[in-house]
């Protein structure tokens, strides 16, 4: 964190998930332990948490939004409930930028269009998919959908880009780029992904996706949508808009092979510890990227147990509820984080019943919370490992 | 006070179809002929000839086995990590394993790694959902495109995917820049790269946006865009860390802009409001007076929208001092390269810094009437300058500047 007076804070949130689409009723389920990943029918061994009656105009009625995939809509829907949540009318458009986080949400699009230019032919090919079919739409498109002005960055970071996202927001807003920014990430099932997922072996059925337990046999993938609107602290307060958390410090770091992911992402939370002036002591939280991946979970889980020491702050996991969303997640365990704080009660790890990894406290029933700050961690298949330190407001 | 940290450039690597070393690249850019011509190792369905500038790559440059197999579909990463092992190479850090485990590195790209989904449609009709594999969702994974060069050259740091289509080569090189600037790396590597793929040049077809022979930025009969492949990648540096370890310093990146849109999918907004304002940015935010630029490297893709957008812009935000910087397009001659596009632009910027030279826009005889503005065209001039302007703008409204100086 630079000084006082540029610390970022999150004073907008949007969820759309199978557990709630608000911000109170996704709280509360999580704190309840509930869990919405179910078997998927096929391909077999293999389970989901899935958006099953998601319908955009419920949320937002943007006009061409209709031609975007379901990443895009999802993306967008969030996003008019953080800015709802934000009450941003004051804040002109060309003063605010958003920056999304996705690893494939343009994907099945592109698949879509590259199929029929093959099979049918470029001239009997909807035209109006090609500039839907690039990494870059989930960004241009929310931007479009609410005139903003700032910026439109979509970054593709694999799991760890929803942390990375964050980071760069912050960044862009302590200088003065944008007033206010929206990080937002969605997360659709595209049937290729699944599919080659299951072949991999990295899926489970849902009674064998158990994060962090030795008896894990994989994960399950997850539909969502998260929106955090971020803005420099003081000038939330000069427009009386509450600020919901501070985001104090973040950091990512790379594993060059995978047996260094666990070193990797021990130097992440140290660096973001640093930059936030934090100590593990300090921490009330974490809010764990474990997926029920056997290899990853306990990567992490050593981690911890380096980074943390003698504390025996609560762990706690919300793939255990909500399944693997890609670069969603780490909005996800942000918003985890923040709510935790703000109840002052971690939720618990559904399915948590044998540690593979003994020596942390995993949460597996909901537990009170003494402090203000939590850890966020994050990975990616691809060797990236992101970190942030949050806090509630009352630091 | 402590002072800020300064970013420089100590190495890069350029890929194109103006040859693979950056001495190649310079040259043919001051010879000013277009490298645009049919393409002979790209077809795509229904078009019978496609312009285009291509990368020849040599036999050093074969694709590792533990990448891809499939030289065809893994194209991009080819050329990405050839561009990051000149660059590593001429930044004089190949094998500086200690300096390089803290570097990291931020890539870009428009298509990034679409040919892997391509290939996949390929052998759909025959083969069906066989044709997926347990690979296959790490393959279109863009950002295996940085961690497969994070994972050759042993980098530690922060290694990000930026997608902001034409406009990440740029983007790159402007979160690189903040990266070391707060203090996080001393090195970073940040550039772009992007190849051929059908959607690209059948999706440009079917929207007219394809130059009917070859690009002419700025020309009264520009018609369209042409495509060239390639990839640019910078090494960036903390200045102190450059000169202790005695690298050679190119130039000092001094500040970057940048803006949106919100005007169209696909459309540049043609008042050019969204792109002055980044430039606007660049300037106030790194303290340079609009007089100081001595040179603007204009995105210039030789659409009708794009380059008088971009003229309305540089006169929007330069006034009376717009017809006195000169100002090119090198897309003429190596193709637009998309995500590459921008960061091959700041390569030139760089020499054209250190040579003083500016490198002509090819295929520009008859400049707009209505833009008035100084083209270098016809052949390389020689300019006292100590500043310029690098632009850049996305499909989907993202706009990028990057305001390089010469080496301090």
């Amino acid at each position: 964190m630079t000084d006082a007076s540029s610390a970022i804070a999150v004073t907008g949130m949007g969820v759309i998930t199978p557990l709630g689409d608000s911000p109170v009723a996704l709280a509360e389920a999580l704190a309840a332990g509930r869990t919405s990943i179910a078997d998927l029918p096929e391909p077999s061994p293999a389970s989901a948490s899935r958006l099953i009656d998601f319908e955009a105009t419920r949320y937002a009625n943007i006009r061409g939004m209709r031609v975007y995939n379901r990443a895009s809509r999802l993306g967008i829907c969030a996003t008019r409930l953080a800015m709802t949540d934000a009450q941003l009318d004051s804040i002109p458009a060309e003063e605010m930028g958003v920056v999304f986080a996705t690893r494939y949400a343009h994907l099945d699009t592109l698949i879509e269009y590259d199929r029929a230019l093959v099979t049918v032919g470029p001239s009997r090919t909807n035209a109006a998919l090609m500039p839907l079919a690039i990494a870059s739409v989930p960004g241009s498109v929310t931007a479009l959908s609410f005139g903003l002005k700032a910026f439109s960055i979509t970054l593709s970071n694999g799991d760890a880009g929803g942390l990375d996202a964050l980071s760069l927001c912050m960044h862009l807003l302590e200088q003065g780029r944008a007033r206010a920014a929206v990080v937002v990430s969605a997360n659709s099932l595209c049937n290729e992904i699944v599919l080659s997922a299951a072949r991999a072996g990295l899926l489970a059925d849902a009674k064998n996706v158990r994060v962090f337990d030795r008896d894990s046999r994989g994960v399950a993938l997850g539909e969502a949508a998260v929106a955090l609107v971020l803005e420099r602290a003081d000038h939330a307060r000069q427009r009386g808009a509450q600020a919901k958390a501070i985001l104090r410090g973040q950091a990512s770091r790379f594993a060059p092979r995978p047996d260094l992911i666990s070193a990797a992402l021990t130097r992440a939370a140290r660096r973001a510890l640093q930059v936030a002036h934090s100590a593990p002591a300090d921490l009330a939280l974490v809010s764990s990227a474990g997926s029920g991946a056997p290899a990853t979970d306990r990567a992490e889980a050593l981690t911890l147990i380096d980074v943390l020491g003698e504390e025996k702050t609560p762990v706690t996991a919300v793939k255990a509820a909500l399944g693997d969303a890609d670069a969603c997640s780490g909005l996800l365990q942000t918003f985890a984080a923040i709510t935790s704080l703000s109840a002052r009660t971690a939720s618990p790890i559904p399915g948590l019943a044998n540690p593979a990894v003994l020596g942390l406290n995993y949460v597996t029933q909901a537990t009170p919370l003494r402090g203000n700050q939590a850890l966020v961690t994050a990975t990616a298949r691809t060797g990236s490992c992101s970190a942030l330190v949050l806090s509630s407001v009352d630091d | 006070m402590v002072a800020p940290r300064r970013v420089v450039v100590s190495g890069c690597g350029a890929i194109s179809a103006a040859g693979n070393e950056v001495e190649a690249f310079w040259n043919a850019l001051l010879a000013g002929r277009t490298l645009l011509q049919p393409l002979r190792h790209f077809t795509a369905p229904e078009m019978d000839v496609l312009i285009g500038a291509e990368v020849v790559l040599d036999g050093g440059d074969a694709l590792p086995a533990d990448v891809d197999a499939h030289a065809e579909r893994a194209r991009c990463e080819q050329l990405a990590l050839a561009a990051a092992g000149r660059a590593i190479r001429h930044a004089g850090l190949l094998g500086q394993a200690a300096t390089l485990a803290d570097a990291g590195i931020i890539l870009g790209s428009t298509k990034g790694l679409e040919l892997h989904a391509c290939d996949l449609n390929q052998r759909w009709s025959a083969e069906g959902s066989a044709a997926i594999d347990g690979s296959f969702g790490l393959r279109v994974d863009d950002h295996r495109l940085p961690a497969l060069i994070a994972a050759r050259h042993g980098l530690g740091g922060p290694v990000w995917y930026n997608a902001t289509a034409c406009s990440s080569g740029i983007a790159t090189t402007a979160w690189a820049f903040d990266i070391i600037v707060r203090g996080d790396a001393e090195v970073m590597l940040a550039g772009g790269v992007d190849t051929f793929t059908r959607s690209l040049f059948n999706g440009f077809g079917r929207m007219g946006a394809l130059a009917k022979t070859v690009c002419k930025p700025f020309d009264k009969s520009r018609d369209g865009v042409s495509f060239g492949e390639g990839a640019g990648i910078l090494v960036l540096e903390e200045l102190e860390h450059a000169r202790a370890r005695g690298a050679q310093v190119l130039a000092e990146i001094v500040g970057y802009g940048i803006s949106n849109d919100a005007h169209h999918v696909t459309a540049p907004d043609p008042n050019g409001t969204g792109c002055a304002r980044a430039m606007s940015q660049a300037l106030s935010t790194s303290q340079v007076e609009p007089a100081c630029v001595g040179y603007i490297c204009a995105h210039g893709t030789g659409t009708p929208l794009n380059d008088l957008g971009e003229v309305r812009a540089i006169r929007a935000v330069f006034g009376a001092l717009a017809p006195r910087i000169p100002i090119n397009s090198i897309k003429s001659i190596i193709g637009h390269t998309n995500g590459a596009a921008g960061a091959l632009a700041s390569i030139a910027c760089m020499l054209a810094l250190g040579s003083q030279r500016l490198a002509p826009t090819a295929n520009l005889t008859d400049p707009d009437p209505e833009f008035g503005l100084d083209f270098v065209m016809g052949q390389a001039r020689e300019v006292a300058f100590d500043l310029c302007l690098n632009l850049s703008a996305g499909f989907g409204g993202f706009n990028a500047c990057v305001l390089l100086g010469r080496a301090p």
